[in-house]
């Protein structure tokens, strides 16, 4: 009935990659995770970064999903550049500014900073973005500003390998968070279980029982979008009885939640037993041998990008051991 | 006029191109007082209903189109506006199984919730006031809510919405589940709110013989619109509409059109919708043949 909630980071198109059996998409995911990590040169690293983007501009998923997906780490990849560039200390000297704290200066910097913790709740768009241009323009102002009586003067001064180091670390973060999320947008969760379940099997062998714990991930799948709705249900119940989860006081508003999550624990149970009964009804053995609905069979495409993932690894361990690019 | 839409629309979804929209009801216009009707709406699965009810509590707020709730205007221009607190005091929404919004220890507890967010004044009073309307004993309102029967459940359920005694109550299929008796005996409730307390009942049903017996006004939807506002009687008169529309005339009224046309009654009354008035009316008219 509600297919529309999708939830995850699928994203529906009729791709080549949304076609791939989703093991290869698993195991070619996470050999290139590995490359990755294996190479230690920037222009390899572009090289690979580019092999990526042509894939992404290959899918037909639209790039700003991507780019929203590094949105999260934008803040933690500046922190980690700007480290990098001021505290490495190799290669060439590049340029070196200096700056002076003076008194004003200091007063000006410790003002600016609260005002931005009292407004801050107020913005609602590119926070980030305004917080970096407000910590630059204080560091412009040390840099041109000193009148009143100086406390320190310091320097900034930029190495090359500093800023290659910076450069190689972000890129590396970047492709890692474009790899991954080319497995989840263009793999269902149910798909992807699905190919653990068979990635899995082999361990059975074992008396590992890989199936029950992929019938839990599965059923966990199935029921996240019903209790989804049954959330929404619940939500405006409590809401067409005054439930307002937004305002009023801090007891009022524990007592709204509660509200709201007792009676999820009560339809998640009922659900659960139902489902339970359901499953018995149909004479589901947990260690039953059974077949799946999803055969996976490899197809050609799905050998020739096995074949082109090794390679890949294949290549850049051997530069990295051979060269120690 | 307590509630009047004007060319409501809403959609569950707008796309960013504002193209294609699928509207789940469209273009609605109705006005609905604030005492004394029983209306019941009707219409095939995925008609609407649901969504209309809900605007009408502002849980849902109009994509285009305005409500007015008496003076309280809701749109999606005001949406930041709104007391939705107020509007939802006056209009109590059940939705179909209300028990699974019991939450609170006790069923008292749970039947105060409701006006204490309104803050109402004498909670207590009131929530046993309503409790008592709805047949609840005395002896079970310091039980926890879940040891209920499920008709139980729903009553408290119910309770829950009457204590913060609203002007105007809307059922989305409440009777759904309930054994015979229970249905009946909800129903009753309802008319007797509706007779005693001058409330306005606004009942979302799939159940013909309700419409027929209880509600004086009906609104037909069909994919999102309204094609009929009116009268039952007149509604069931016009067949077309009615087969159109995929209703269904009350079992009474199919007997006596039988009846009529078996026997060749051609002064009898089909649109009597109880027994006994169906009963009374065979009577009058075959008594007459009959002398
Ligand atoms: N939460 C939702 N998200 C998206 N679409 C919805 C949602 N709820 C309803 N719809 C859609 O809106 C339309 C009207 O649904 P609505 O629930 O109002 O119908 P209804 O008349 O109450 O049907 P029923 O008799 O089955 O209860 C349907 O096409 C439905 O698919
Ligand atoms: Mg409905």
């Amino acid at each position: 009935m509600n297919d529309k909630i999708v939830f995850g980071q699928y994203y529906q198109s009729d791709s080549w990659l949304h076609k791939l059996d989703p093991r290869v998409k698993i195991i070619s995911v996470f050999s290139l995770m590995i490359s990755l990590f294996i190479i230690k040169n920037i222009y390899l690293l572009l090289g690979f970064m580019f092999l990526v983007l042509l894939v992404i501009a290959s899918t037909k998923i639209p790039f700003v999903k991507f780019l929203n997906s590094i949105k999260m780490m934008t803040f933690v990849l500046l922190v980690t550049f700007v480290l990098q560039v001021i505290f490495r200390r190799d290669g060439e000297l590049l340029k070196s500014f200096e700056f002076n704290l003076t008194y004003m200066n200091l007063v000006i910097i410790i003002v600016s900073l609260f005002v931005w913790f009292l407004i801050n709740k107020y913005i609602k768009y590119f926070k980030t973005f305004v917080f970096l241009v407000i910590v630059l323009a204080l560091f412009i102002l040390q840099y041109y500003v000193s009148y009143s009586p100086l406390i320190v003067k310091y320097n900034i001064n930029i190495y090359s390998n500093g800023l290659i180091m910076a450069s190689y670390i972000v890129l590396r973060i970047i492709t890692l968070l474009f790899l991954s999320s080319l497995l989840t947008f263009s793999t269902k969760p149910i798909e992807l279980n699905n190919g653990l379940d068979y990635l899995l099997k082999p361990l059975q062998k074992l008396k590992v029982k890989t199936s029950i714990f992929t019938m839990m991930v599965s059923i966990a799948l199935r029921f996240i979008p019903t209790l989804i709705l049954e959330t929404e249900k619940v939500l405006k119940a409590q809401a067409s009885r005054g439930a307002d989860f937004k305002e009023g006081k801090l007891s009022a508003r524990v007592m709204q939640i509660v509200s709201l999550i007792v009676p999820m624990f009560v339809i998640a149970y009922k659900r659960a037993y139902d489902l339970a009964d359901a499953m018995e009804a149909r004479g589901y053995i947990p260690e039953g041998k059974r077949t799946s609905i999803y055969e996976l069979k490899y197809k050609f495409l799905d050998y020739f990008s096995y074949v082109i993932v090794f390679l890949i690894l294949a290549i850049t361990i051997f530069l990295r051991v051979k060269y120690a690019l | 006029m307590a509630i009047n839409l004007s060319k409501v629309s809403f959609a569950y979804y707008v796309p960013r191109k504002k193209k294609n929209i699928k509207y789940a009801v469209k273009d609605i216009n109705l006005s609905i007082g604030d005492k004394d009707e029983f209306i019941t709406i009707v219409g095939h699965t995925g008609s609407g209903k649901s969504t209309l009810v809900q605007m009408l509590n502002a849980l849902l707020i109009p994509t285009d189109g305005c409500i007015d709730i008496s003076g309280k205007i809701i749109s999606k221009k005001n949406e930041n506006k709104i007391k939705l607190k107020e509007v939802r005091k006056k209009i109590g929404l059940v939705f179909q199984f209300p028990e699974y919004q019991l939450f609170e220890e006790t069923v008292l507890q749970d039947v105060c919730f409701g006006p204490k967010n309104f803050g109402i004044t004498d909670v207590t009073s009131k929530a046993k006031k309503a409790l008592e309307l709805v047949g609840i004993k005395e002896d079970i309102y310091n039980e926890s809510p879940f040891s209920l029967s499920g008709g139980q459940m729903r009553r408290v359920a119910i309770a829950g919405i009457l204590a913060s005694e609203p002007n105007i109550l809307i059922f989305d299929e409440p009777t759904v589940g309930l054994d015979p008796l229970g249905k009946k005996e909800l129903l009753e409730l309802l008319r007797k709110l509706n007779k005693e307390e001058h409330k306005t009942i606004i009942l979302v049903t799939h159940d013909m013989e309700i419409v027929g017996e209880y509600s004086k006004r009906v609104i037909v939807l069909d994919n999102g619109d309204v094609v009929y506002d009116g009268d039952k009687t007149e509604l069931f008169k016009n067949e077309k509409l009615v087969k159109e529309h995929s209703l269904d005339l009350p079992n009474n009224v199919k007997m006596l059109k039988v009846i009529k046309e078996k026997l060749s009654l051609d002064n009898l009354d089909i649109y009597k919708y109880n027994t006994y008035d169906a009963y009374d009316e065979l009577k009058r008219v075959l008594g007459g043949n009959n002398e």
